[in-house]
């Protein structure tokens, strides 16, 4: 398992965990401030591909960004629709096929439930499902894709800075199930594709 | 033909229309293969690739025991074909092999995985014929030399059709001539297939026909005709 991977497992595990226990905690006090309508988020995506993918193989993954936004239906539950979007530079045309870069984006909706909200730190155990698209250029050509559809679940820490502003961490486990119709031998790189992802940034409390 | 329509429409829809060639979504195939000399050897660092008129769809350079394999884009409408050591656009190409070309790869439109084997491909070898005349002779020498093409154009449909047909693929060629009393020497080189024969059949004035058969089993082989 590649170092990257190892360190956003175990910041997935971390965050999942400490959310979870600190929730328990009977004599945290819930800090009601977080009360709002809904939140809205903004920050980097970076995409980190389980290294058996095609995506992982043939291409130099750069960090993309990710937009969300959710809002309350009940007092601890959340919905909401999430887009993500990173690209990738071919660099290994024999396991992927001869193009140049691919636009990975994902469009979809989320339910998250509010495990924990004390003092500065609320706590949310986010899943969904998403539409997913992996545009494709090739210099002289025309575009084409890959699409199929994302299930994951990203728990997501948020760290309040002012009344309407906060930091949000989000580490991510998401399984791409692709539609491309591949030879027996492909399929296991191209057909699911695990990522382990982490997202950073700012959360707009509306 | 089909590929004339788009053509043409492309040229009168003007800029509403791609003329960009199309790629094939959700789709990919392989192909696979080994290169062999005539003695069973892998050639290594050989390129091969799949593409159409416009546009290359795959690639590799073969390893040092003669594999290939490589995924490739389906083309939208136009006709796959996969080179072996192709001659243009190809800064790896090597001389002392032939290039061979399947030309019609039904697979090539699904998402299968094209088994090639192993494919032989010959090493070349250079000919060269020299005729010289003799100074005052009043000799004609009419000769005809016949030997292997070094083109090589394959037809390949997918195996379950128990199918494949081998047409243009380093059959004989020859050129004839005649070389006067008084003519300057001359050199004729041609590349060729090593290990198959060359025929020289020659004739001086009106004198019975001689007929030779020279193997070339090295890069270059000369030989020289005097009348």
């Amino acid at each position: 398992m590649r170092l990257r991977t190892k360190l956003f497992l175990i910041l997935f595990i971390f965050v999942t965990v400490y959310g979870t226990v600190s929730a328990q905690d009977s004599t945290a006090t819930r800090d009601l401030s977080w009360k709002r309508k809904g939140f809205i988020d903004a920050g980097v995506y970076i995409a980190n591909p389980d290294s058996k993918s095609f995506v992982s193989q043939a291409f130099d993954v750069k960090p993309g960004f990710q937009l969300a936004f959710s809002g309350y239906l009940y007092p601890r539950l959340l919905f909401g629709a999430r887009y993500t979007r990173f690209s990738g530079a071919m660099t290994n045309r024999q396991i992927a096929g001869d193009y140049d870069r691919t636009n990975f984006t994902t469009f979809g909706v989320e339910l998250g439930y509010e495990v924990m909200n004390l003092n500065r730190f609320q706590f949310v155990l986010q899943a969904g499902a998403a539409a997913t698209t992996y545009r494709n250029k090739k210099a002289g050509a025309q575009n084409f894709v890959d699409n199929g559809g994302s299930l994951f679940l990203n728990p997501q820490i948020n760290l309040k800075l002012k009344d309407w502003l906060a930091v949000y961490l989000m580490p991510e486990w998401r399984i791409d199930y692709l539609n491309t119709e591949v030879p027996p031998e492909l399929e296991d790189s191209f057909k699911k594709i695990n990522y382990l992802n982490l997202s950073v940034g700012l959360q707009l409390r509306l | 033909m089909r590929n004339l329509y788009l053509l043409f429409a492309c040229f009168v829809l003007g800029s509403s229309f791609s003329c960009d060639p199309e790629i094939e979504s959700n789709s990919r195939g392989q192909a696979k293969g080994r290169l062999v000399d005539q003695n069973g050897i892998g050639v290594a660092g050989i390129l091969v690739r799949a593409e159409t008129s416009y546009t290359r769809l795959g690639f590799q350079n073969t390893d040092a025991e003669g594999n290939f394999e490589f995924t490739y884009l389906i083309p939208g409408w136009e006709i796959p074909e996969v080179q072996l050591n192709p001659r243009d656009e190809n800064p790896d190409y090597n001389s002392s092999f032939a290039s061979i070309i399947y030309v019609v790869n039904s697979s090539m439109y699904t998402t299968t995985t094209s088994d090639y084997g192993d494919v032989v491909l010959p090493k070349l070898g250079t000919f060269e014929l020299t005729l010289r005349a003799n100074a005052n002779t009043q000799d004609t020498l009419n000769f005809r030399v016949t030997y292997a093409d070094r083109f090589c154009e394959r037809y390949r449909f997918p195996p379950e059709d128990d199918v494949e047909i081998e047409e243009l693929c380093f059959v004989d060629t020859e050129f004839s001539g005649q070389h006067l009393p008084g003519d300057l020497n001359e050199t004729f080189d041609f590349v060729t297939i090593q290990g198959r024969p060359v025929y020289i059949d020659f004739r001086i004035n009106s004198g019975a026909e001689q007929n030779l058969v020279l193997n070339l089993n090295n890069s270059t082989l000369s030989y020289e005709i005097t009348h």
